[in-house]
């Protein structure tokens, strides 16, 4: 570590056998318009012990960002208790820096003024202030922008600056959201690899580091130890300790494995499909998340490869980060066109028929695919059906939807389900009136057409 | 920090304005800023000098070699109501984003204070300020300032209100992991974020205070007709008089202030404020302003902004190092609501209490004046707005839709809307009554000539708004003329439209006071409406008609917001936003 931060690095050490940080039956709900709770996050446990990277790897959307903006003190749990380095946690801790997604940099600092924005709140000389920022500029490889404004920058330049930001502030434990997402592959390859670096030769002032990534192969490069998560809520499902030497190379045999086994994690939690939402009689299940082109394009591709295929396999071969894979994978299975056994995904019959269709047959396939599989358009269609008019007003449905998922969601199922209706020709919308109504050429399957 | 030369010329710098571009220093660009410190200084000097001379030696002559003092002082007066409307601004937006209850009040405080024309704060400002200085010019020049201060202090105050809610969200929590005292976050984030919206309503409530300059300079109190020395007064002595020269000699005195602060002090402004802009990616190289270039020569600049970060760098004394709870909002305990809930209360009632003993005074057939005057300002502000909707419409979008059009005759739109049209109106006047109309028609064209502009220019952001390959794809499909504005052009902006109408109507129904009732060539013209019967009560000293149209016109003005306006926003957001 170079001089300055060697004499401002006086923080007191937890003991080896304390853990850094100690995250206990961590729980964050959002109340619903019908009274009841639902959770983001729902009892997550663990610890993370001084010099460890922890990985943290889930779908989109299932409340990772949420557990750090607990850990850091931005957002207040509704249930359990975080400690770090012993104390309880609650508000912003000194100690604990983050890093975005997309680093906010204020546009209207240069880079040096907003790196040192991060040391606005420690009474600090000035001189030593800018010691410290010259010399994390140059660890991480900023030297000679100091004076550049962020739209001077490139994205991989921003997103430094933002690791620079957290640096300065000597921070023990390391929070990172997602902070390659944003980047093409070969930057984010080269800062990944910077960073790892850099902890390896204990430059990074941070003992311990948590990342939160989509991608598998990321989060076994990196980390001492993966957890998985499901979604919806949140839960860990599985806890991999990652044992490869360091400089680990992707293409040896126990990488692979590692990844394997990830894989195998996740599909896992996809068999064991949602026995939460059948158990309560009055929920109806929500509506396969992604788009009717993505689902039938990867019968298409399953298809392709012969009607069976590995999912580390599919995941490489069509270059999907996990975000977009795994919704998928799991609305094609609610769609009773595969299905998922042990690590292989293979068509079922529908799939095939699907795959092989011509588009007109396709959509109409689909439609009764829709009407046996996904409960809420039996629901919709049924009262269609028995209303007298031929259109009816949208918002008793939209309400019906709120109801069921919550305000946010009731949106997202709203979208799906319009668009899922007009593809396999059960519903129309009419945007301008807010009605919905049948298809006039939707007839049920044991009627006549 | 060397400079590159010539180079600069060639291939200008992408990032704004900095400390990286100090150039090479250049003496004459310390000369003349130490000349224009030492003109303000002077300036200032000469004004509040004259301000403690004693009542008696208030005159007005219409000599214009008094013109150039009657400036400065005119010009001391507006910024001095500025400042006071920057300030007002800055609290009033901070302490309404950062507490709820505190907004609840404060916000429909200035909705109606918006509503209200300059002479319906008149006696209560005038007569504040005689009481607290009386028989003291001092006492009256404040009341000025103040008086000029409440028409145009709104429109900032709610621009900076409203940025400061939508900081996003992302900005909020960087501060809170940074930990960012109150004062940081507020210099650092706040302040900056909202520098566009803030500069923009600034320039344009100077420019609304230079329109309402003869108003706040001419007026009656009680019984006295007070004038106090400046350029508006000067006008104004001059319609009345008939004095034809000196009011061109006026009118020439305005337009030179104004167009130097332009040139001088608005356009570098919102060049520099540019960097302002909350986006990480630009694809146009910023503007440059050749003031800014040649401020930045100086020596005494690079003085002041040294001392500038000095003061930023000290540590300040934190108040209140509580850690930052999650979440943003303190909710009041509950017997400190209901204390606040009782004074609120007994305050509204004893004003109302107040304003029933004042309008009950009124006789009947007074109020059936004040309906017939609303019905007939409301017939003439529609009117104008249709009149210059026919030709801002056109004009507007084939500006807009031409980006090498827009970016010319901008800077050039911008000084000709900055004119006040009442300096004009004594001409127009004059030009109407000898072509044989009456003040009806005059006073439709006065309130057209002032809010043209803002139609002109949300409509001008609108049409440069809509994204060029749907206007490319429509031309191929075969869309142009007429069709081509029914289907894209008049959808896209109609929002804008909405804006821009509402803004336009306010300052329509402001600029009734002064264009329904005028003292010109002697004698008093007026025409039916409610701008007339306020003007007349303040000529009057009538306090029962003062009221009355007051409220008459701000119920006015906030109903037709409301239940007009309003709703066709919020109807065509959802339909036509792009």
């Amino acid at each position: 570590m170079t001089k300055a931060m060697a004499i401002a690095d006086t923080t007191e050490r937890a003991s080896p056998a304390e853990p850094l940080l100690l995250v206990e039956n961590l729980s964050v709900n959002y109340h619903l318009p019908n009274g009841t709770f639902s959770g983001i996050v729902k009892e997550i446990s663990f610890r993370v012990n001084e010099g460890e990277v922890i990985a943290i790897l889930g779908p989109s959307g299932c409340g990772k960002s949420t557990i750090l903006k607990c850990i850091v003190g931005l957002v207040k749990p509704t249930g359990g208790r975080i400690f770090f380095k012993g104390k309880e946690v609650s508000g912003v801790t000194p100690g604990i820096a983050m890093i975005f997604q997309t680093t906010p940099l204020l546009p209207w600092l240069t880079v040096l003024d907003n790196v040192l924005l991060g040391l606005k709140s420690k009474n600090i000389p000035r001189k030593e202030a800018m010691n410290r920022v010259r010399d994390v500029l140059t660890m991480i490889g900023l030297n000679g922008f100091e004076h550049a404004y962020p739209k001077e920058l490139s994205s991989s330049m921003k997103q430094r600056v933002g690791f620079a930001t957290a640096f300065v502030t000597m921070p023990e434990l390391l929070l990172m959201d997602e902070p390659f997402s944003q980047l093409d592959a070969l930057t984010a390859e080269n800062l990944r690899g910077e960073l790892m670096d850099l902890h390896l030769a204990k430059k990074i002032p941070a003992k311990s580091i948590i990342l939160i990534t989509n991608d598998i192969e990321e989060a076994v490069m990196t980390a001492d130890r993966i957890l998985v998560l499901s979604k919806d809520p949140a839960r860990i499902i599985d806890e991999i300790p990652i044992t490869i030497p360091h400089k680990r190379d992707k293409t040896s045999a126990e990488f692979v494995k590692m990844v394997d086994r990830v894989y195998s994690s996740l599909l896992r939690q996809v068999e064991e499909s949602r026995p939460e939402h059948e158990q309560e009689e009055d929920k109806l299940p929500p509506i396969p998340a992604a788009k009717p082109g993505a689902v039938i394009g990867l019968t298409n591709i399953i298809s392709e490869m012969g009607g069976r295929v590995e999912l580390s396999v599919l995941g490489s071969r069509q270059a999907l980060d996990l975000a977009t894979l795994m919704p998928l994978i799991e609305a094609t299975k609610q769609l009773g066109l595969i299905e998922v056994i042990g690590r292989t995904i293979v068509l079922t019959e529908a799939g095939m028929r699907v795959s092989q269709a011509p588009p007109a047959e396709q959509k109409e396939i689909i439609g009764a695919v829709l009407l046996a599989s996904v409960p809420l358009f039996q629901h919709v269609v049924k009262l269609l059906y028995e209303s007298t008019s031929t259109l009816i007003p949208a918002e008793p449905f939209m309400e019906l939807l709120t109801k069921q998922f919550g305000k946010e969601l009731a949106r997202t199922q709203w979208g799906l389900l319009i668009g899922w209706g007009r593809y396999g020709g059960i519903l129309n919308y009419d945007g301008s009136k807010n009605c919905l109504s049948l298809d006039p050429s939707f007839h049920l399957p044991d009627e006549p057409a | 920090m060397s400079s590159t030369g010539g180079l600069e010329r060639k291939y200008p710098p992408l990032a704004p304005y900095g400390p990286r571009h100090f150039p090479r220093w250049f003496w004459f660009s310390d000369v003349v800023i130490a000349f224009a410190m030492f003109s303000i200084v002077y300036s200032l000097f000469l004004t509040t000098n004259a301000w403690t001379l004693p009542l008696e030696t208030v005159t007005i002559s219409l000599d214009p070699l008094m013109l150039p003092i009657y400036t400065v002082y005119s010009t001391v007066r507006t910024f001095a109501a500025y400042a006071l409307i920057l300030v007002f601004s800055l609290i009033f937006g901070y302490v309404a984003a950062h507490s709820r209850p505190a907004e609840r009040i404060l916000e429909p405080l200035v909705y109606v204070l918006q509503s209200l024309p300059v002479l319906s704060f008149l006696p209560l400002v005038m007569f504040t300020f005689v009481f607290l200085l009386p028989d003291s010019r001092l006492g009256l020049e404040m009341g000025s300032i103040v008086l000029m201060f409440t028409t145009q202090a709104a429109n900032v105050a709610i621009a900076f209100h409203n940025s400061l809610k939508t900081v996003p969200s992302a900005l909020r929590d960087y501060s809170k992991v940074y930990r960012l005292s109150a004062w940081q976050r507020f210099t650092k984030i706040e302040l900056p974020f909202a520098a566009i919206p803030l500069i923009w309503n600034s320039v344009l409530s100077v420019a609304g205070c230079w329109f309402f300059l003869m108003a706040c300079e001419l007026f009656t109190l009680i019984d006295r007709r007070i004038t106090l020395p400046g350029v508006g007064s000067y006008l104004a002595l001059a319609a009345d008089s008939g004095d034809m020269t000196a009011v061109l000699w006026g009118l020439g005195a305005l337009v030179f202030i104004i167009v130097l602060t332009d040139l001088l002090i608005w356009r570098p402004l919102i060049i520099w404020s540019s960097k302002f802009k909350y986006e990480y990616v630009t694809h146009e190289v910023p503007d440059r302003s050749s003031v800014i270039d040649f401020v930045a020569k100086s020596r005494i600049t690079r003085i002041l902004v040294a001392l500038g970060k000095g003061v930023d760098s000290i540590p300040f004394p934190d108040l209140r190092r509580s850690p930052s709870r999650a979440s943003s909002l303190r909710p009041m305990p509950r017997n400190m609501k209901a204390v606040f809930a009782g004074i609120s209360l007994l305050a509204l009632s004893y004003i109302f209490y107040l304003l029933a003993s004042i309008l009950i005074r009124l006789p009947l057939e007074m109020w059936f004046e004040v309906l017939w005057g609303t019905l007939s300002t409301i017939a003439r502000v529609e009117t104008a707005l249709l009149l210059a909707l026919a030709w801002t419409l056109p004009v507007g979008i084939k500006i807009g839709t031409n980006p090498r059009i827009t970016k010319s005759i901008q800077p050039v739109l911008q000084v000709i809307a900055s004119i006040p049209a009442t300096a004009l109106f004594p001409v127009i006047l004059l030009a109407i009554i000898e072509g044989g109309g009456g003040l009806n028609i005059a006073s439709i064209i006065l309130m057209l000539l002032g809010m043209q502009w803002y139609l002109l220019f949300n409509i001008i952001a609108g049409a440069s708004s809509i994204p060029e390959d749907l206007l490319e794809a429509s031309k191929l499909a075969g869309l142009r003329g007429f069709r081509l504005w029914r289907t894209v052009i008049l959808p896209a902006i109609v929002p804008y439209v909405i804006t821009g109408s509402i803004t336009a109507q306010g300052s329509a129904f402001n600029a009734s006071v002064v264009s329904e009732y005028i003292h010109f060539s002697g004698q008093v013209l007026s025409t039916s409406g409610l701008g007339a019967l306020i003007a007349l009560a303040t000529d009057t000293g009538n306090l029962p008609l003062l009221v009355a149209s007051s409220i008459a016109i701000s119920a006015t003005v906030v109903t037709l917001n409301n239940f007009l306006w309003k709703r066709l926003y919020n109807f065509c957001k959802d339909r036509y936003s792009l």
